[in-house]
């Protein structure tokens, strides 16, 4: 697949910026996000030097396509975007990560309208509240890798529906669908540990 | 099993609250859903329930999730590459 058009968007706009402000939007507008990108790519990889790597990578990805980021526009959605592109793309093939979900079967499911029927979990707050990081973390890696990226983009980036749509490149009702479906598998999984870590009233 | 399916016999309008809920939770709500799940779990004590479950989860993954410290030297070691990328 042609790079620059994946990474461009619906409209192939070009930006001509000298060498100056090139440098200048990396520093001011990319690296700031330098923090996040490499928690999300931890979140994804699971691994430091994949991390690394990946973040790397998204960087120079985005300073080869800088011309067609508006300045001054959402650069972390952008970014996002790169960085889980070249995860799907680079990264996902060769990583231990767990095997892909059927989409399509949950997301017809969780699309068609007899989702009045909701998944209630036996999990209470108080529960919740003696959770350590360690049991957190454990229960959200161990969702498939893209039901862990919408937890990640909504709840610890607070992107919106439309960016989380953008950058994962799929329609807001499947952001929506998805969501639904990954707060319930979370929520078994804690579920899960609780129990077994003898939390339970 | 997950993927139990209840229609809660405590309220009638739970699906609908928990979609509802969930989405104010986002902040992907209109001003009319707000107010109707505001309204309802005053009085729905199932509802209210969720809405706490739901809201305390999300809770969890913002603070109990540890963050990584960014390799020492990688924002250098990036900017290094980019001094070198020819202009285009």
């Amino acid at each position: 697949m042609n790079e620059a058009i994946e990474i461009m968007e619906e409209r192939p706009v070009k930006y001509e910026y000298n060498r100056r402000e090139q440098l200048e939007i990396f520093e001011r507008e990319f690296l700031p996000h330098l923090d996040a990108m490499y928690n999300f790519a931890y979140r994804l990889t699971l691994d430091e030097d994949d991390s690394k790597d990946l973040v790397q990578d998204t960087f120079m990805k985005a300073y080869r396509f800088i011309n067609s980021f508006q300045k001054g526009t959402n650069s972390k959605a952008w970014l996002y975007r790169i960085l889980k592109n070249s995860f799907i793309n680079d990264f996902r093939k060769k990583s231990k990560t767990p095997a892909k979900v059927d989409y399509q079967e949950v997301e017809n499911f969780y699309n068609s309208d007899d989702v009045d029927e909701q998944n209630t979990v036996d999990l209470r707050v108080e529960t919740l509240k003696d959770m350590i990081g360690d049991e957190v973390s454990n229960a959200l890696n161990s969702l498939a890798v893209d039901f862990r990226t919408v937890i990640i983009l909504c709840d610890l980036e607070g992107f919106t529906y439309e960016e989380m749509a953008k950058i994962l490149d799929i329609p807001i009702g499947t952001v929506r669908s998805r969501l639904h479906r990954a707060r319930n598998l979370l929520k078994e999984k804690l579920r899960e540990y609780a129990a077994s870590m003898g939390y339970r009233e | 099993m997950m993927d139990k399916k209840i229609h809660n016999p405590e309220c009638g309008e739970f699906s609908k609250c928990v979609k509802i809920l969930n989405l104010i939770l986002d902040n992907e709500a209109t001003v009319e859903q707000e107010t109707y799940v505001h309204e309802h779990i005053e009085s729905c004590m199932v509802c209210f329930e969720q809405y706490e479950l739901e809201k305390n989860i999300r809770d969890l993954i913002k603070t109990k999730l540890a963050n990584m410290p960014v390799p020492e030297g990688l924002a250098n070691q990036i900017r290094s590459k980019i001094q070198i990328f020819p202009h285009h």
